[in-house]
């Protein structure tokens, strides 16, 4: 058969609920369009009046102030286009429908959701894929598959979890459906980011990619 | 022509082979040959049952053989960047023993630090599936490459 079609899909509306469509926006996800938009973390600094929501001017950033108490979870993500678009539900917390994958056709596996420096899928040598001390050098990225249930909350979840992983190349990811196969369907993930006191200074651009099968 | 493709990424560059020219050869008893389009639209689940040998074909001028077994199940596997990347990483062709499951990964990108390159095999193993589906293609032995 040939290669699945993947769309991605963010929740836009603030409604928790299930995307409807079959890879078009619906009337609750918007379309991150692959090669043009960009999955932005931010917030926690000196300028966090300029992320206005939901919406605000593509470019705006307010970089994190490293924390010295305790580790901190980045508190805004936005998509960001020609605009930049508030994913109020992304997070840690226990929303379930944030961010999709609409597979449209046919995967002989599951969909893994994986991070690396970049675009080559080669290598995972960043810091905030590498982590530091404080987090037992695991990832600061926090992933957990939502498809099939939300994330627990008591006091809240992270890579440890069941269906979750720190993001780190094929060593920790999240197979989004838990099966063998997947076919015209929307599989589920919520994300965040938590710095610890020892990170080091950095301003880094993973990518978050998508790992399949076909025949 | 042989041809192979860079990605340029902000750390590494990755050569890869280019999957609008890489193919599947399948071959069958009456001494037909099948030839796959290429790894976005391969062609594979089209085929008839039957064949008698499998080849495959990369952009990089690699032919690869497979041992004959009792059927074949070729995977390719991709990943999809939220930027728009796109990178074959290898075709994982799983292949029916009596009792196991050989799986012949051939490897279709590489980096200059990478110890596999591309056109390497590496085999694994596994169980048998609990169920096949159309997609395995079962041989007939007594058929070889002239």
């Amino acid at each position: 058969m040939a290669a699945p079609t993947l769309s991605f899909l963010y929740n836009k509306s603030g409604s928790d609920v299930a995307y409807g469509g079959t890879g078009a926006a619906d009337a609750n996800f918007g379309v991150i369009t692959a090669g043009s938009d960009t999955l932005v973390f931010t917030g926690g600094g000196i300028d966090d009046t300029v992320l206005t929501t939901p919406t605000c001017a593509s470019g705006t950033r307010s970089a994190t102030i490293r924390p010295s108490v305790t580790s901190y979870v980045i508190p805004y993500t936005y998509v960001e286009s020609t605009i930049m678009n508030h994913c109020d539900l992304v997070g840690h917390n226990a929303n379930r429908y944030t961010m999709a994958v609409y597979v449209n056709g046919s995967m002989s596996s599951d969909l893994f959701l994986e991070s690396w420096d970049d675009n080559s899928f080669s290598t995972t040598a960043l810091p905030i894929l590498q982590g530091s001390t404080n987090s037992s050098d695991e990832s600061y990225i926090n992933a957990i598959r939502t498809t099939s249930a939300a994330p627990p909350w008591a006091p809240g979840w992270d890579g440890g979890d069941t269906g979750a992983a720190y993001l780190k190349g094929t060593d920790d990811r999240v197979a989004l459906k838990n099966a063998s196969s997947i076919t015209d369907e929307a599989v589920y993930y919520n994300v965040y980011i938590k710095l610890e006191t020892d990170s080091v200074t950095f301003h880094n651009t993973p990518i978050l990619g998508f790992r399949y099968t076909y025949t | 022509m042989v041809q192979d493709l860079k990605t340029y990424g902000i750390y590494n560059t990755v050569t890869t082979v280019d999957p609008y020219d890489c193919r599947f050869l399948a071959g069958y008893p009456d001494g037909r040959m099948i030839r796959g389009k290429n790894f976005i639209d391969t062609g594979w689940d089209d085929i008839p049952q039957g064949l008698a040998a499998l080849r495959y074909s990369l952009s990089t001028g690699h032919i690869i053989t497979i041992l004959k077994f009792r059927a074949y199940l070729p995977l390719i596997e991709v990943s999809l960047g939220i930027d728009g990347s796109k990178m074959f990483h290898s075709i994982n062709v799983k292949c029916l023993a009596d009792k196991e499951v050989l799986v012949y990964s051939i490897i279709l990108k590489q980096t200059p630090d990478s110890k596999l390159k591309i056109g390497d095999v590496v085999i694994s193993k596994e169980g048998l599936p609990t169920e096949f589906g159309k997609s395995w293609k079962y041989t007939d032995r007594g058929f070889s490459w002239r």
